[in-house]
């Protein structure tokens, strides 16, 4: 997240969002889609695409992905 | 270089990954400070700005450092105006094909002739503007059209390819044999890296963003690779090794018909094949060199009686083949050719040697063969892509120029002095004045030339071609001759009147032929140039460059007076009329103007 949104890593925490994060803009949202999907190895989902918007929704939905209940 | 940023490049060079590309460029950005600086600009009819970071990872690797000024989306002649104001050195036009109008691989065959014939005029006008604006960048890239879907039927007659075809001969034809525009093939690309990875249809779709990160990483490689890392390298020279190089086994212990090289057994074809790949590389102008711990006759035999050898005596520039060390064979080749080491590439078997050389002769760049022979084919790859030359250029018959060379440096032995020798020459020089049909040739090597080039003014063909025609300037060609053969326009001088006081903008000249005294020859006739355009005085200055120390008096030795210098650069000024250029008996100069 840190070398996509270009921040130092130490600054992002649970509470970092679109809002908290200067310059999260839509080219980064696509470089952060697809860097996740390389890291953890999984595909998004189009609907839950738009909702990666937060570290929190992030782990969620990677979560989700993977242990589908 | 530290060990740690050492490691971070080696892992730079590995890294294919968006996130892993952003993190480690961040890291060495501090160790970037003193590189030279890159200035792209980008412009395409898509969303390509992931490249920013390719271009990133190879300015390091090349380094240099870079600057991304981001056209806007599908404007190519806006962008161009505002590309000129930002100081973009390096802009790339970019058309992705099935985006020219919406969805054109599916309409390929649905539209017709006259939109298509439309779109073609539409590309062809770009370009043309494109290679118009061309003079004020250093190099223009234009990638050329590629499909993204793949092929539905394995015949010939796809219509979707013979579009791509069609429009990619446009580019062709209209970038002709500009030598400021480079063309990027990135249907090689796609072949490289597969269709899969190189497009992401999802993102395509959704963001019009349609490469993968390898693809876009593989066109930063090849930008790097077509203009020889901004001009960075160029390599000139390839220094073979014999045995277990050329061939297989050692000739001093196999014999004439113990070596291995021929076009059918094993391993025997693989040298073989590698020895075809050399003599492509001299054709395109590559200058083959022999270093060999060997017995010259052992070596001289197998060139002349084998029956499979490809490469020949005559394919051969300079044979050193003794048993003297290599950093040392090397050196000399180097100056026996007039070219720099940093110009040489050494390919050897031997890890010792390669060692040797790596760490005497670190501007050397040596390359070893590999243990397993299989691989040799891949390894060579690497070879031919630092020989990566314009072919559109001069470089053809450069072996006939530097064996006429070699062959003059033996004839040298045989005289006394140098004077005795050079008269012996029957050198010729022929001075033109602004000759048109040099344009290109003149632009060439202000370009190329580092060593003998007084201020390292570069300059485009455009620019020659306003300097020809304007009533301030004069270009001066320099074609030199002697009786080994013709070297051909080897020299400049460009000049410049204002108000009486005539200024030596420029004076390069190719080390082909230095050290002849045609430095010194060609000088009165552009005084007596001078004079008749009612100069008093002359300037001239010497802009001092990593690679020029060769001409740093040369002024100085020409006899004009010293005005004023410091570390970067030194000023010269003398009254027309009292200059006295050393003379000359040996060469028969003659202009034509």
């Amino acid at each position: 997240m840190s070398a996509i949104l270009n921040v130092p890593a130490d600054s992002i925490n649970e509470e970092s969002s679109k809002d908290s994060i200067e310059g999260w803009d839509s080219l980064k949202h696509m470089n952060l889609l697809l860097a996740l999907e390389q890291e953890f190895n999984v595909t998004i989902p189009d609907e839950d695409a738009a909702n990666i918007t937060s570290y929190k929704l992030i782990k969620i939905i990677i979560d989700e992905i993977n242990n589908p209940s | 270089m530290t060990d740690l940023i050492k490691d971070r490049i080696t892992e730079l060079k590995k890294s294919n990954q968006l996130a892993d590309i952003l993190r480690i460029t961040q890291e060495l950005e501090f160790s970037t400070s003193g590189y030279d600086q890159v200035h792209f600009g980008i412009s395409a009819n898509i969303t390509v700005d992931a490249i920013e970071a390719t271009l990133k990872k190879h300015s390091i690797l090349n380094k240099k450092s870079l600057t991304v000024t981001m056209g806007a989306f599908d404007s190519h002649l806006e962008n161009i105006e505002h590309f000129k104001t930002q100081g973009v050195q390096y802009p790339i036009f970019w058309n992705f094909f099935d985006a020219l109008i919406p969805s054109l691989e599916s309409r390929a065959t649905l539209i017709g002739n006259e939109l298509i014939q439309e779109l073609k005029m539409k590309v062809l006008d770009q370009t043309r503007f494109m290679i118009e604006a061309s003079s004020h960048f250093k190099m223009t890239f234009i990638p050329m059209f590629h499909r993204m879907s793949a092929r539905s039927e394995l015949n010939h007659s796809d219509p979707i390819s013979k579009l791509v075809q069609e429009f990619n001969e446009v580019l062709i034809q209209a970038v002709g044999n500009h030598s400021q525009v480079s063309l990027i093939n990135t249907e090689a690309i796609a072949e490289l890296i597969g269709s899969g990875e190189s497009f992401l249809p999802r993102f395509y779709y959704k963001f019009r963003a349609p490469y993968g990160l390898r693809f876009l990483d593989e066109m930063a490689r090849g930008i790097f690779l077509n203009s020889r890392g901004m001009s960075s390298y160029y390599f000139k020279v390839l220094v073979l090794d014999c045995d277990n190089t050329l061939w297989g086994g050692i000739i001093g212990e196999d014999q004439l018909g113990g070596i291995k090289v021929g076009p059918y057994d094993y391993p025997d074809s693989i040298y073989w094949t590698i020895q075809n790949e050399i003599l492509s590389l001299r054709k395109k102008g590559v200058i083959l060199a022999l270093c060999s711990k060997n017995n010259s006759q052992d070596v001289d035999d197998v060139l002349k009686s084998h029956p499979h050898m490809s490469i020949r005596d005559g394919d051969i520039v300079l044979k050193k083949v003794n048993w003297n060390d290599k950093p040392s064979n090397i050196r000399e080749i180097a100056t026996e050719l007039n070219v720099g080491l940093d110009s040489i590439v050494f390919l050897d078997d031997s890890e010792f040697e390669c060692n040797a050389v790596r760490s005497q002769l670190p501007e050397v760049t040596t390359i070893q063969v590999p243990k397993n022979i299989f691989e040799y084919p891949k390894i060579f790859h690497q070879i031919k892509e630092l020989f990566k030359m314009d072919e559109r250029g001069h470089n053809e018959d450069k072996t006939e120029q530097y064996r006429i060379r070699a062959l003059a440096l033996q004839e040298k032995a045989k005289f006394s002095n140098q004077t005795e020798y050079l008269a012996s020459l029957g050198l010729k020089v022929k001075i033109r004045k602004n000759h048109g049909p040099s344009i290109a040739r003149i632009s060439e090597l202000t370009q190329k030339s580092n060593q003998f080039n007084l201020t390292t003014q570069r300059y485009t063909q455009q620019e020659i071609e306003m300097m020809m025609n304007s009533s301030e300037y004069s270009i001066f060609s320099i074609e030199v001759s002697d009786k080994f053969g013709d070297s051909g326009l080897t020299g400049i001088v460009i000049t410049r009147i204002r108000s009486e006081m005539l200024e030596i903008e420029n004076f390069l000249m190719s080390c082909r032929v230095i050290g002849r005294g045609v430095e010194f020859a060609v000088w009165p006739c552009i005084f007596e140039d001078a004079k008749k355009k009612k100069a008093k005085d002359i300037l001239a200055s010497y802009i001092k460059t990593s690679k020029n120390s060769l001409v740093e008096d040369f002024y100085d030795r020409l006899g004009l007076s010293l005005l004023d210098a410091t570390d970067s650069i030194k000023k010269y000024s003398s009254a027309v009329e009292t200059i006295s250029i050393p003379q000359n008996h040996h060469i028969e100069v003659t202009h034509e103007y």
